[in-house]
């Protein structure tokens, strides 16, 4: 119901609406968009230009669903578009990425964890480019996989598929440097 | 093996370091072109049925085309005072069933506002396409969710993405029943009479509406003109008039149904040469 509310106040002008959309979801569209493209300075660029095509649009959008899976979407959407212009994206830095939880561990078991998100940010980085949209958008975007396949222009069943293999073979490749 | 549990949670849990300062120019750029851009807000809702006939806008002009004909529907509703001898609605809706394009040409002004165009539909195709005098041409294909858009200004055809098209384009009778039947509760005066339009024998039924506007002191008429034989609808008139008896709108649509309609923005004559532009945002 706020989102309505905030789409209509920014159909009509309004900052406020701006800012509290901005502040509502850009870091975790930046989260998404860092797993697809594992950089985050392109993540900020993609999600910034997301939030320009939205001002430009301002007063002629009408958004019927969630305003949140429209967002994820057009990340998406732009996060692909780059991802075939460059196809050559720098690994995610251990410093861009942290676990919510790392500020309450002992530090062994932080370091632990840190180490864990990089290595997984890097299998994220080995997987096909559609396995690792349907993982990411299906867990961190909450994403159903009909809206999935809508985006990937595909069936329900290809897009469940791609986030099977992709956790299948995210999982292959953590415990094989295990094995290491 | 490692569970997928723990992946799943690793990936939820997984944040990214957000650079304040950067976030922060980022808002005030966003904050910065929100105040430069032109706003054109959105349609408020109408406040009478007749005022969507004879505005420019793609999605007045869609609009405009189901209002015109759910009228129809309207009248198979008002039951008995439609004259069992003249041509029914269930025959209308019959004929409407075998359309498989339908060309509207629309001309006229309302308030001063003067409009003019033509759009086609495509009910097997599922596609409609608007032709404005002055704006810009439109192609939508329902079934690829695809809107083409020509602005000549820039030379670009911006592709877009749609979730939705405000009517149901599967066949003429659906795209009506798809509309918001407004009529209904709306008190109007139907007529049916034999008439002429363009020297051509017609069935005219007119349908009156005074208590319309937003202050209810205008009075509209439409009327409507069915061909006897093919039992389609082939023209439209709509005149306002308020308390005064100044007229502030008239207009007038005809339709025809050719057997194939435009199957692409080309063939609105946009130029071949004009770049593509895709929007990645989808439109719902």
């Amino acid at each position: 119901m706020e989102d309505k509310l905030l789409i209509w106040k920014l159909n009509h002008g309004r900052r406020d609406a701006l800012c509290r959309i901005y502040d509502k979801y850009r870091d975790d569209l930046v989260r998404i968009a860092a797993g697809l493209l594992n950089d985050v300075a392109s993540a900020e660029d993609v999600v910034h230009d997301v939030f320009l095509k939205l001002v430009h649009s301002a007063g002629r959008y009408e958004i019927r669903k969630s305003l949140k899976g429209y967002l994820t979407a057009a990340v998406a959407n732009q996060a692909r578009n780059l991802y075939r212009t460059v196809k050559t994206p720098a690994p995610v830095s251990l410093d861009e990425v942290k676990s919510t939880a790392s500020c309450c561990p002992a530090p062994d078991q932080r370091v632990a964890s840190e180490e864990e998100f990089e290595r997984l940010y890097q299998a994220l980085a080995q997987l096909p480019y559609e396995q690792k949209e349907a993982v990411i958008l299906h867990i961190q975007g909450r994403m159903k996989f009909r809206a999935i396949a809508e985006l990937q222009g595909t069936s329900v069943k290809t897009a469940l598929s791609r986030y099977r293999y992709g956790l299948h073979k995210l999982r292959s490749i953590l415990n094989s440097e295990v094995k290491k | 093996m490692r569970p997928a549990e723990n992946i799943k949670r690793l990936l939820k849990n997984a944040k990214i370091k957000i650079n304040p300062a950067v976030k922060h120019t980022s808002l005030q750029e966003l904050i910065s072109e929100l105040e430069k851009s032109k706003f054109i807000p959105p349609a408020e809702p109408e406040q009478n049925i007749w005022r969507t006939i004879m505005k420019s806008k793609l999605t007045k002009l869609t609009a405009a085309a189901g209002i015109i004909i759910a009228v129809l529907i309207g009248i198979s509703r008002f039951g008995g005072t439609v004259d069992l001898c003249t041509i029914s609605f269930a025959q209308i809706s019959e004929a409407m069933k075998k359309v498989s394009w339908m060309h509207q040409v629309s001309k006229g002004f309302e308030r001063g506002i003067s409009g003019k165009g033509e759009q086609w539909f495509g009910f097997k195709a599922e596609i409609f396409a608007s032709k404005p005098a002055e704006g810009k041409p439109v192609f939508i294909n329902v079934k690829e969710h695809k809107s083409y858009t020509y602005d000549s200004q820039n030379h670009t055809i911006t592709l877009n993405h749609i979730e939705d098209f405000p009517l149901n384009l599967s066949s003429p009778v659906t795209m009506l029943e798809s509309l918001n039947q407004k009529l209904i509760d709306s008190g109007a005066v139907i007529t049916v009479e034999q008439a002429q339009y363009n020297g051509q024998k017609a069935q005219l039924q007119q349908i009156s509406l005074s208590s319309a506007g937003q202050n209810n002191d205008e009075t509209h008429l439409v009327k409507l003109y069915i061909e006897p034989e093919s039992k389609l609808l082939i023209a439209a008139q709509v005149k306002g008039s308020n308390a005064k008896g100044d007229v502030i709108m008239d207009g007038e649509i005809t339709f025809t149904y050719p057997s194939s309609g435009p199957s692409s923005i080309y063939d609105l004559g946009v130029p071949r040469d004009a770049k593509i532009i895709e929007n990645p945002m989808k439109v719902e």
